[in-house]
């Protein structure tokens, strides 16, 4: 490889950096998150603050459970790696946790540029580095950055890993080195994402098949392959097998299915999804067939039709009725493998131009060409990010959520009356009943109050996620393989899609609100005067938020 | 010999000396452009190449791959080993920190050199017997 290209790719990937965090002004020396994120975000970054303050990754945090010490089905790897990463710097945990979901993304785009790089040659394998880097590709990728898909990029790196070494194994010879390592990468996606994993399966399969069909390779291979995925269960089945319990807390395997159903509830999380998803099914499609037609058999056309075949399962996966949120999600997560049909255009095109002008005058158009690509988008783009910042980050929240944390009891309950569903939850570190001022159940609680009517009960939900676990239920572990399951008492599921409950006042030790700068401020004017009326002390009030002892 | 040696070497070493060298150029404009504190951008640079960057690309000098991929490999490579490995570190000590993860950054750095000292040997033997069969 030469200088220029090193010098190439080092710019691209520095672009890559930037174009990932310098929109969120990420500020290294600040205790408190840089952007608006969703709940995924917020959760990593809880998790990665409660890896490095308890160091345990296997707990859940107690004011997560209600106080009960329960295990953590939540995938762990990635926390635990931006928990190192804060050990190591001293660099704030909520702010690691945004670099390494960063880096994340950014590592999915190299993969790729790897397989096309390496089957389809350095030209085409910068091409497709440049677009999954550009803002426009950088774009969709910020937006699962945002959404906080990091264990979906963890699989995904991990699971591509592997198969690229899987694929030179099978080139070259597969040795049991080659199965350890493809072992401990495929363990690795397993705990980072174990449902997303098992997408990859078929693509995983379709290239081992394929190669074995073609190629006639010996069983040894399969072998091999199938040593590989033992190692990747056996690494991970101190997390799988409490996963497995947890889905049999609820007294059913039917639960499981009931929780891969929730996700379809998160369909509305994609902006229009529809059509590009549909353009892109036909793009792959197209490809595959194209790809039959290739008169020499090779690896860049095995792994187009083992591409086609994954492709193809997860976008069928939608019309037999597996999981059709994550069809959608998938094809947003493989965004970086659909950069190949348009790689292959742009080198269709580059190949004709060169059929008739000189490659200087190629070269110079396409460096035209790709500025006026990368101008054009921009602006939209930072446009996108800077509407996304503009929505965490306020200052009279985050002191009432600091007040929280170092004026308060562990274990005391919070209820979040007027606050915004995740971050008082999230980062008070304090159990909490939360209100959502963009949902029903808040605003029913308000609509009381503006009536001057204080409710016998308010309407909220309790801030506990036990990933993959029935709700309410904390597990422990008694043996290697037994477990505790327990109910948290605190968990009154009674209202509206089964995650909403409606509890007394008197159950709560603070109350949180804001109570002026938005149209409901009369509202919480008057309840705050009711409380003070009560005999309750208002214990902390800024220009916003107000915090009330019960 | 010499030579040989110090190629061989540069070989290995310049791919995550150059990835190192792209963190501090990094920050470096991030200090610039974004005005954030240059000295814990500094150890950002340097945690990322030591953790997410050294163990897996010691590992993947193992394998028939270019230095780019190596090193691009490499990384998802080490977050399965940080990850992996301190999740069993975990439930084996009941807790994990920085001391954990260093261990297994010099447990993979280790297992690598002995591993390729080991085939480098036995491929020396091999060519010293095939010489002295050719006698």
């Amino acid at each position: 490889m030469n200088k220029s290209t090193v010098i190439i790719i080092s710019i691209l990937v520095l672009i890559g950096l930037f174009v990932r965090l310098a929109p969120t002004h990420l500020n290294v020396s600040e205790n408190m998150p840089p952007v608006i994120t969703s709940w995924d975000v917020f959760w990593h970054t809880t998790f990665t603050k409660w890896i490095v303050d308890s160091h345990n990754s296997d707990i859940m945090p107690s004011y997560k459970t209600g106080g009960i010490p329960a295990l953590s089905p939540e995938p762990r790897i990635l926390p635990i790696n931006s928990a190192a990463l804060t050990w190591f710097t001293g660099i704030p945990a909520y702010q690691t946790a945004f670099i390494f979901t960063a880096l994340m993304s950014l590592i999915v785009v190299l993969l790729i540029f790897v397989v096309v790089r390496r089957y389809f040659g350095e030209t085409a394998g910068i091409i497709t580095l440049f677009l999954g880097i550009v803002p426009v590709s950088a774009q969709t990728w910020f937006f699962q950055m945002m959404v906080g898909f990091w264990r979906d990029f963890g699989a995904m790196a991990m699971a591509l890993a592997g198969i690229i070494i899987l694929l030179q194994g099978l080139e070259a010879g597969l040795s049991w080195k080659h199965s350890a390592v493809i072992g401990i990468l495929f363990s690795g996606a397993l705990m980072a994402h174990a449902q997303e994993f098992f997408f990859y399966a078929p693509f995983l399969g379709g290239v081992v098949v394929l190669w074995m069909l073609f190629k006639k390779t010996t069983w040894h291979s399969l072998i091999k392959t199938g040593v590989a995925l033992l190692i990747a269960i056996v690494l991970s089945i101190n997390f799988l097998s409490m996963m497995n319990t947890s889905y049999q807390v609820g007294g059913s395997l039917a639960q499981g299915l009931s929780t891969l159903g929730t996700f379809q509830q998160m369909q509305s999380y994609f902006p229009s999804p529809s059509l590009p998803a549909i353009f892109t099914i036909l793009i792959i499609a197209g490809l595959g067939i194209s790809a039959l037609n290739f008169k020499k058999l090779s690896i860049t056309k095995l792994s187009i039709l083992a591409l086609w075949f994954f492709f193809l399962f997860v976008s069928f996966s939608r019309f037999i009725g597996l999981n059709s949120n994550y069809t959608t999600r998938q094809i947003y997560m493989g965004y970086a493998l659909l950069l190949l049909p348009a790689v292959i255009a742009i080198m269709f095109i580059i190949s004709l131009i060169n059929a008739k002008v000189s490659k200087k005058v190629t070269g110079i158009a396409i460096i035209i060409l790709g500025f006026v690509y990368v101008l054009s988008f921009a602006p939209t783009s930072y446009s996108q990010f800077s509407n996304l910042k503009s929505s965490f980050g306020d200052k009279a929240h985050w002191d009432a959520i600091i007040w929280i944390k170092d004026n308060t009891p562990k274990d005391a309950k919070v209820f979040a009356l007027s606050g915004y569903e995740h971050e008082f939850y999230t980062f008070s570190e304090r159990t909490v009943f939360k209100g959502d001022l963009g949902l029903q159940h808040t605003q029913t609680n308000i609509q009381q109050l503006c009536n001057q009517q204080i409710p016998e009960k308010f309407r909220g939900e309790w801030g506990y996620w036990l990933y993959n676990n029935p709700k309410g239920y904390a597990v422990s572990r008694i043996g290697y393989s037994d477990f505790n399951h327990e109910m948290i008492s605190d968990f009154n599921v009674s209202i509206e899609n089964d995650t909403k409950s409606q509890e007394p006042l008197s159950k709560f030790n603070y109350v949180l609100f804001q109570h002026s700068g938005e149209q409901w401020s009369p509202c919480m004017q008057w309840f705050k005067q009711q409380m003070i009326n009560n005999n309750h002390h208002v214990v902390y009030e800024n220009e916003e938020m107000a915090i009330v002892k019960l | 010999m010499k030579m040989k040696k110090w190629q061989l070497l540069s070989c290995k070493f310049l791919p995550i000396l150059t990835a190192f060298g792209i963190l501090i150029i990094g920050a470096f404009l991030g200090a610039f452009i974004e005005s954030v504190p240059f000295t814990p951008l500094l150890s950002l640079a340097f945690g990322i190449a030591f953790l997410y960057i050294l163990p897996g690309y010691s590992i993947m000098l193992l394998f028939d791959f270019d230095a780019v991929e190596r090193l691009i490999i490499g990384i998802p490579l080490s977050i399965a080993i940080i990850g992996v490995g301190n999740s069993w570190l975990n439930t084996i000590f009941g807790s994990i920190n920085a001391f954990t993860s260093v261990l297994l950054v010099v447990l993979c750095v280790a297992f690598s050199i002995i591993w390729q000292l080991k085939s480098s040997q036995s491929k020396a033997s091999t060519i010293r017997e095939n010489e002295h069969q050719s006698l």
